[in-house]
């Protein structure tokens, strides 16, 4: 028996050993070496033994070996034999592997794994092979561990999971060895629980003493006054669509910003479907709402929560069902269980003969709005407003500059703008309120600058020799 | 090991997958228009598997933890805990006409699951003053930017600070926001973008030669 045999798809001469072909790639561990064996089924093809090459003859003139039912019929002039193969005699064909050379009869009979083997080399051969370096690593782990079906399958999923987590290698910067950090990068500072107790004492100080001036003015960040804008058009028939990303852990910051627009919106009275594909966001955004509801008037707040406010629920899917809803959303949009809002369907059904008035969604990252920029306006090409925290801002702006975003409502900056567009007698107690969140936020704004004066102080004492001083 | 391991029902799927995201792209880039109602019918069925993987999902963590409670496994106090709140939670929703709004599930949603995850998300700025005494420093290399970038644009959306900033400084965090932050955001986009596909066409060539 040699030790090297042709690959069944393009006839490279390969060490018995080898796990994957040298020439195209083929995963030479498939074949079923019980069934057929290797050597007896792909003998190697000597150089010109196709191709009508004149070779030197060999020392043992043997007939130069035949195809058999698996040398692939349209493979081109095989590829020269290892010299250090020996020549051996051809191999009397498999009983299952009938000369290709003259019609089999019972070619009828050949069993239905050989087949499927034979079909899946062929399709291999569509795809180009790795190159060389690769396929030697492959088949150096394949050697090291043999193919017992559980360790394949561990491997597998490791070796797609890695593919999928990887870097990509777009530079080679040279790694910084850990312990090079000098104090004055942070390196070597320890972890300080005073910092933790200072904030705690700042915002009970804040909540207790704090104040702040009756009018608080804020920075309008481009992009609210486009918001406020595009709601004012808003219709009373119009359907508006809104995609709640937001749950409860970002409700802290998040209602400030959603709290004046959803009033502006129940004031605009046009429809309202709300969908959401966070567990908890068709109940974050329930309780927005009816904070909402409670700063219009009882008739407006009925027909809101009536007629006009349609709960779409809560949406599985991710990203990949998000273009359903710019097909066709009346399928995607999930209706109330019981079925008691009759005209939430109509108001659905009326999104299939045309696309909603405007979008809004209401995130707490960056992704939820971009998801939606991507997936859904291309297909629907309805103007979207994002009311989004503070920190998904910068990654939403260049949207808002090349107009794919009709407003852009951020953090509490935006919310405040926002509110003071909306030109509403405020109440003393949200008056208070403002006071003091305004308040919390010029504490917390210098106790930033201290901490960050303290960092400084304390690497500089620790590199120039102040003695070790550290707050 | 069943026939899913087998490469050939990998290349079936790969095939399926391959051909799916044609038509899909087909439909995106409007090449055949009468492809609109099929990929309708993908989406479709994309959400209709979503909510049984859902539901998968939910069945294997029951399972999984009802195990470790059964052999007594490391922290299965924690398992129990899980497992009995899940099933809380799924009564509450289930039995009584008002569905995921009747009564017990709003308390348990404002009372429990609002505060709760209200309370872990404002750690964030604990981490984040932490960070400003460790490293919002003059002497790292890039620090000087970093430091008078996050005191430009914290003093430009803090009320005490925004009204005695000069117009200029204004103007400049505007600035630095609309242009330069900008670019770079629209760059990060781009090579997102990019590497997303590489990594997919990766996987699909790779996936397709390298384990058969």
């Amino acid at each position: 028996m040699s030790s090297t045999f042709g690959c069944p798809h393009c006839g490279h001469s390969n060490a018995v050993e080898a796990a994957f072909c040298g020439g195209c790639g083929t995963n030479l561990q498939e074949i079923d070496a019980a069934l057929l064996p290797a050597d007896d089924l792909f003998p190697v093809k000597k150089k010109g033994a196709e191709s009508g090459e004149s070779t030197p003859p060999p020392a043992d003139p043997a007939p130069p070996a035949e195809p058999t039912a698996l040398t692939e019929p349209t493979a081109p002039e095989a590829p020269p034999a290892d010299p250090a193969v020996p020549k051996a005699s051809p191999p009397p064909p498999a009983p299952d592997a009938p000369d290709r050379a003259k019609p089999a009869p019972d070619a009828d009979r050949v069993p239905l794994p050989m087949l499927l083997s034979r079909f899946q080399q062929e399709w291999r051969g569509a795809v180009p092979p790795l190159p060389e370096e690769a396929l030697q690593d492959l088949a150096k782990r394949a050697v090291q561990q043999p193919p017992s079906p559980e360790r394949m399958d561990d491997e597998e999923r490791r070796r797609l999971r890695n593919l999928i987590n990887e870097d990509i290698p777009l530079l080679d910067l040279p790694q910084r060895p850990a312990n090079t950090q000098s104090a004055a990068q942070g390196g070597e500072l320890p972890r300080q629980p005073w910092i933790g107790w200072l904030v705690v004492v700042s915002l009970l100080a804040v909540l207790l003493l704090g104040d702040a001036p009756a009018t608080v003015t804020v920075h309008a960040w481009p992009g609210v006054e486009e918001a406020h804008t595009a709601i004012n058009q808003l219709s009373p028939e119009s359907v508006a669509l809104i995609n709640w990303a937001y749950d409860p852990a970002t409700a802290g910051e998040m209602d400030l910003v959603a709290l004046p627009v959803m009033e502006h919106l129940i004031r605009s009275q046009s429809r309202l479907v709300v969908i959401s594909q966070l567990p908890g966001g068709p109940a974050t955004a329930r309780r927005l709402m009816a904070r909402a509801g409670q700063q219009i008037s009882p008739q407006e707040r009925a027909a809101f929560f009536d007629s006009n406010l349609v709960e779409g629920g809560f949406l599985p899917g991710g990203a990949s069902v998000l273009a359903l809803l710019g097909q066709d959303p009346a399928t995607g949009l999930p209706v109330d269980a019981q079925g008691s809002q009759t005209d939430g369907r109509l108001a659905i059904t009326r999104l299939e003969q045309a696309p909603p008035a405007l979008t809004l969604v209401f995130a707490a990252q960056a992704e939820g709005v971009q998801r939606w920029l991507e997936q859904v306006q291309p297909l629907n090409r309805t103007p979207v407003i994002a009311v989004v925290s503070g920190a998904a801002d910068p990654a939403l702006r260049p949207y808002l500059e090349s107009g794919q975003l009709a407003g852009l409502v951020s953090g509490y900056s935006g919310g405040l703008a926002y509110e003071q567009r909306n030109a509403r007698n405020l109440s003393r107690a949200e008056e208070r309120l403002h006071q003091q969140r305004s308040a919390a936020r010029n504490w917390l704004l210098w106790l930033v600058i201290l901490l960050a004066l303290l960092g400084n102080l304390a690497a500089h004492s620790t590199e120039r020799g102040w003695g070790g001083w550290r707050p | 090991m069943p026939p899913a391991q087998s490469p050939w029902i990998y290349r079936l799927g790969l095939t399926l997958t391959a051909a799916v995201a044609a038509l899909v792209l087909m439909d995106r880039f409007q090449l055949l228009p009468a492809l609109r109602p099929v990929t309708t019918l993908l989406y479709g069925w994309a959400l209709l598997l979503a909510a049984f993987a859902l539901l998968l999902g939910i069945g294997n963590v029951v399972w999984v933890h009802v195990r470790r409670v059964q052999q007594g496994a490391a922290e299965w106090p924690l398992s129990l805990l899980l497992v009995g709140s899940l099933l809380l939670v799924f009564l509450a929703g289930s039995i009584g006409p008002g569905g995921a709004t009747a009564p017990l599930m709003e308390w348990l949603f404002s009372a429990l699951i609002g505060p709760g995850q209200a309370t872990l998300f404002a750690l964030t700025g604990v981490f984040v003053l932490i960070a400003a005494y460790r490293y919002l420093r003059l002497d790292r290399a890039d620090g000087l930017w970093i430091l008078a970038g996050t005191l430009l644009v914290l003093l430009l959306q803090t009320p005490s600070s925004y009204a005695a900033l000069p117009p200029v400084l204004v103007d400049l965090a505007d600035w630095l926001l609309d242009w330069p932050v900008m670019a770079a955001l629209r760059g990060v986009l781009l090579g997102g973008g990019l590497a997303a596909l590489l990594v997919i066409l990766r996987l699909l060539v790779q996936r397709g030669v390298g384990r058969g």
